[in-house]
């Protein structure tokens, strides 16, 4: 109580302070920012000049009936791997997140297990914690021919530090069937979205998130708890997390079936497999890119973007500047975790000539990220109807996507041509 | 001193196969389990509930519950088809997918309100809607997997035991053929 005090007083204390010497530099005419309202210097905000914004994930079933649509993460205007909390994307099933009190949140573990439980948050932040940067891609992430920009075709991806307790951990506490090949898992949200998952998969490396970049995570993107599924598409890492049940086979809830399992390139009364995984192995340059413009004509330009894989760590990332006549290796800038974000870049020297740039990820698993032709012809489709928002089924999508160069240096989204 | 030693990794040996490390988290309660107990498993639907609602109860709650957004007959309004091509009639495996939907996520905006029987009777209706089950019918918690839905071989199981941790794409494995 008597921290409490301090704490508040030398903030009253500090603050007027900082009144004091705000004015002063008002008073010497300086510019008014932003960096003035007392709620910014709580919690910090970012220069006016910083004006990057996640914008909506147009989708017409949402609209009409005034759901939410979904935000996309600016990778245009990223840097290094992490996206801040405030750009992660959200791809929420049409539902706002709901408003959950932490003290009156519970975490329910039952099924085949020794012991059905009852979890606080309190009890989870008494568990031992695991912190790791993965990234999340949701299935329908893709190059898409009418998409001008990276953020509207490939921004429902992200990359944060998530801190929690492993799932594995929980199976453990609650004793878990040595027979249960499965568990499913179900948020709190008013369509109570529910998945199931490989137990292979619960014990190895699966997560019960409750931190986001070193502070809780946001509620859209799960706010008290979620789970964090390393690698696999991000329908698998269901947000408002309330119940874990451990089952003896998958139980095929809505998001499972439908057109969120079908596979590429066919509609959905077609034959599937129950479940896709992994994402697949995929890069994107994210600047130049759809939009942008090479300023100052011909010279040095670098060249930056992101690559990910759900098959492990990103081993290299190639780049062409000639269309895919020529690939050469890009500097990889920071760490390469496994089923990271990991930040590529590479200088190149624009003659003023039309091109195409692009770029292909090769995972430690030696996957290798297919072009457009080559996803087609492995799923037996037409390659000019794959990418398209009308066509069901085109998700789980990880061709490579070029960016078209005008001799005016404006940048465009080529995926048509190439 | 060893004899002591020795007894300590036993126990901490014991206390890793029982699986209880860190005793936290308490009993969850018989009730609580079954008020969120709502996910239905398709091969034995053991967590459906007890009731019963036949097509011709369906029918009336549909138009006054559904079709202001989803048109008569499941079809020509802006939320989606639900009678057709591409709907949960030529698509959805099970009829227990089916049920626990319409029972956790509709009506839209009213989640959750529909009693057990209103849920199996809107179930019915529109799987007869589909061709699937006569006008006849009523459906069941005992019944309601008898359901033979046209797409039942439509979804191939998942060669599940061949995923393990930090193997390739299970796409690549399976193939186009699937
Ligand atoms: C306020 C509008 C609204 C009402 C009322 C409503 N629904 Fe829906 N329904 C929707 C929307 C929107 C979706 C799509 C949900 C999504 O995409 O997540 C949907 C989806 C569905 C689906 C899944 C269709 C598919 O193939 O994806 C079923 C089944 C369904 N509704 C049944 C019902 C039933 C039964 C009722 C009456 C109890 C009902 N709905 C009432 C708006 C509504």
């Amino acid at each position: 109580m008597k921290n409490l005090l301090d704490r508040r007083r030398f903030l009253t204390h500090g603050t007027a302070m900082m009144g004091i010497t705000l004015g002063s530099i008002k008073a010497a005419g300086a510019q008014t920012s932003n960096e003035s309202s007392n709620d910014v210097l709580a919690y910090g905000g970012r220069s006016r000049f910083v004006t990057s914004q996640r914008i909506a994930d147009i989708d017409e079933t949402h609209r009409a009936f005034g759901r939410h649509e979904g935000m996309l993460t600016p990778l245009q205007d990223s840097m290094g791997i992490i996206t801040p909390n405030s750009l992660h994307f959200a791809t929420m099933q049409g539902y706002y997140p709901p408003d959950i009190n932490p003290d009156d949140h519970k975490l329910i573990i039952h099924g085949m297990v020794d012991r059905s439980l009852v979890f606080t948050m309190d009890d989870l932040l008494r568990l031992p914690s695991v912190s790791r940067i993965h990234y999340l891609e949701c299935q329908a992430n893709r190059p898409e021919v009418m998409e001008p920009t990276v953020q509207g075709s490939h921004g429902k991806t992200s990359c944060a530090e998530w801190t929690g307790v492993l799932m594995s951990t929980l199976l453990q506490e609650a004793g878990y069937d040595a027979n249960a090949k499965w568990v499913i898992y179900e948020g709190a949200e008013p369509g109570k979205m529910v998945k199931s998952l490989p137990m292979k998969k619960a014990l190895d490396d699966v997560m019960i998130a409750y931190g986001q970049n070193g502070e809780p995570i946001r509620p859209q993107n799960g706010y008290p708890l979620r789970v964090l599924v390393p690698g696999f598409e991000a329908l698998y890492s269901i947000k408002w997390l309330r119940r874990i049940k451990v089952v003896d086979r998958p139980y095929m809830g809505y998001q499972e079936i439908r057109q969120y399992t079908v596979r590429p390139g066919r509609q959905s009364d077609e034959r599937t497999p129950f479940y896709n995984y992994e994402n697949g192995p995929k890069s994107v340059i994210t600047s130049p890119s759809g939009e942008q413009q090479l300023m100052s004509g011909p010279g040095y330009y670098r060249i930056t973007g992101l690559a990910w894989s759900g098959g492990g760590a990103v081993k290299k990332v190639e780049v062409s500047t000639d269309a895919g006549k020529i690939w050469r290796q890009a500097d990889i800038e920071g760490p390469q975790h496994k089923m990271a974000h990991t930040r590529f870049n590479s200088i190149w020297k624009w003659n003023g000539e039309p091109t195409h740039i692009m770029a292909r990820c090769i995972d430690e698993q030696n996957q290798v990220q297919p072009s457009r032709h080559q996803f087609a012809r492995y799923w037996g489709v037409d390659p000019d109807k794959l990418p398209t928002r009308e066509q069901r089924g085109s998700g789980h999508h990880n061709s490579i996507q070029p960016w078209g160069i005008r001799e005016n240096g404006s940048v465009y989204n080529s995926y048509a041509i190439i | 001193m060893k004899y002591y030693l020795f007894s300590l990794i036993l126990i901490s040996s014991l206390v890793q196969a029982q699986g209880v490390t860190y005793n936290l988290g308490r009993t969850a309660l018989d009730s609580e389990i079954q008020q969120w107990d709502i996910a239905i498993n398709p091969g034995d639907g053991k967590e459906l509930p007890q009731g019963r609602g036949s097509v011709v109860d369906g029918e009336k709650l549909y138009a006054t519950k559904c079709l202001a957004c989803h048109g008569v007959d499941g079809v020509g309004a802006s939320a989606p088809r639900l009678v057709g091509r591409n709907t949960m009639g030529s698509n959805w495996p099970f009829a227990s997918s089916v049920w626990s939907y319409i029972n956790r996520a509709m009506p839209l905006y009213l989640e959750g309100s529909l009693s057990s029987d209103e849920v199996y009777a809107l179930t019915a209706f529109l799987l007869h809607k589909n061709g699937i089950i006569p006008e006849s019918a009523e459906l069941t918690q005992a019944n309601l997997l008898d359901v033979e839905m046209p797409n039942k071989n439509g979804y191939v199981p998942p060669p599940i035991d061949q995923w393990e941790p930090g193997m390739q794409r299970l796409f690549k494995i399976i193939g186009p053929e699937y």
